[in-house]
């Protein structure tokens, strides 16, 4: 399921992108697994069929979907890399969490907030052993 | 023919006002203003009426002083009664009939839809090979020397025929992709009811077109075997089977608008009751 907001200040090709990143990331989506059609996608969320385009060329460019004509767009990247996350990787998600950090302080969020918040998403993309994904 | 050219139009325009009775009202309890509602409902209503009584008339007069044959195509007067009256009159009665202002959150699902169901690929390559089927036998006396009939006819039936299955094809494809938002909270009801709606409109699709299909390439291999006598069959199959498919079609795309009616007022009643993050 993807959801975005219209009154939100995060643009919408940006909503939809890290909505499907987020969905590939728990595994809600699986390599191969078929993206729905640009036209589905934007009828569905009733918004410009451009938009969906942008999306979806920025998760090919971040590798994570391939588009091929008769098949459509899926899945490329694989959920999990084995072996270690490279140090430039490390550095771009502490810059990210960062930024993140900074936004939450600036809204006047408790650390104990954030925490919070934190542990709900790592909850649930990674989730304890028993525990429903 | 003669019974066909009088209740077939009368029944057309008569219509509008007949489902619109059956249609049971179902007020927004959020509606800011439900007198006014209510108001607007009476006038449509009176409209409706008025509208139906003044299109009987005319089709009446028409076909008693005029001409029967030509009044008979009054039955397009249905038209202006239903889009311009009937339908915001049900609109009134029922926000499910209108898709209002979509909210601010908004969700769709992240499965591809242009899955047809199982076995409808098979079901449309037969009907496309009963079609081939139809032609040929209308063809084969035409070339062989044994028929005379009009070349145009043949041509226009068969094109008729082998068009309706082509829009068959194309009204499943823009029913796959008719849009099904989805609140955020991800109601199984919800998508359950456009699975439903989804598979009932595909095969809706296949049925009407295939029956049209029938109905148009049924008269030519009728005329093929024998202009003079079958003519008359002939006729009645065209105008039979073409009324019938009219009904047909008419009862798949208002019982589809009802399932769909009932599956926007759920989306809306949802929506308006959720919000991101939560129920």
């Amino acid at each position: 399921m993807l959801t975005i907001r219209l009154d939100s200040p995060q643009p919408l090709v940006d909503q939809i992108r890290s909505g499907i990143r987020q969905a590939i990331a728990t595994g809600e989506l699986a390599p191969g697994d078929p993206l729905p059609t640009v036209r589905q996608l934007a009828a569905d969320l009733g918004i410009n069929l451009n938009t969906v385009a942008r999306a979806y060329r920025q998760l090919e460019a971040d590798g994570l979907v391939s588009t091929r004509r008769g098949r459509g767009s899926v899945v490329e990247a694989a959920r999990e890399t084995p072996g270690e996350p490279s140090e430039s990787v490390r550095q771009r998600i502490r810059e990210q969490v960062r930024t993140i950090l900074s936004d939450a302080r600036l809204a006047s969020l408790s650390a104990a907030d954030v925490e919070c918040l934190f542990t709900e998403e790592l909850s649930a993309l990674w989730p304890r052993k028993g525990e429903d994904r | 023919m003669r019974y066909f050219n009088f209740f077939f139009p009368l029944s057309m325009i008569l219509f509008p006002l007949i489902f619109s009775l059956f249609v049971r009202s179902h007020p927004d309890p959020r509606d800011p203003d439900p007198k006014a509602t209510v108001a607007r409902v009476a006038r449509l209503r009176r409209w409706l009426w008025m509208g139906t009584a003044a299109a009987v008339f005319v089709f009446l007069g028409a076909y008693l002083f005029i001409s029967p044959r030509g009044a008979s195509f009054l039955w397009i007067l249905a038209f202006p009664l239903w889009f311009a009256i009937t339908v915001p009159l049900l609109q009134a009665k029922d926000r499910g009939w209108l898709m209002t202002e979509r909210p601010q959150a908004r969700a769709a699902t992240l499965e591809r839809r242009d899955v047809a169901p199982s076995g409808l690929a098979i079901v449309r390559l037969l009907a496309w090979i009963l079609w081939l089927a139809l032609f040929v036998l209308a063809l084969w006396p035409f070339l062989t020397g044994q028929s005379e009939w009009n070349t145009a006819w043949f041509l226009m039936f068969s094109a008729f025929g082998a068009g309706w299955l082509l829009m068959g094809g194309l009204g499943t494809r823009l029913s796959v992709l008719e849009a099904e938002p989805m609140d955020v909270g991800g109601s199984p009801e919800l998508a359950r009811g456009y699975e439903s709606l989804r598979r009932y409109k595909i095969w809706g699709w296949f049925g009407v077109s295939t029956m049209a299909m029938l109905a148009f390439s049924l008269p030519p291999v009728l005329l093929a075997r024998d202009p003079e006598g079958w003519l008359y069959a002939a006729i009645w199959v065209g105008a039979g089977g073409g009324a019938f498919v009219g009904l047909l079609g008419g009862v798949f795309g208002v019982t589809a608008d009802v399932r769909r009616t009932r599956l926007n007022r759920l989306y809306q009643d949802l929506a308006e009751g959720t919000t991101v993050g939560g129920a």
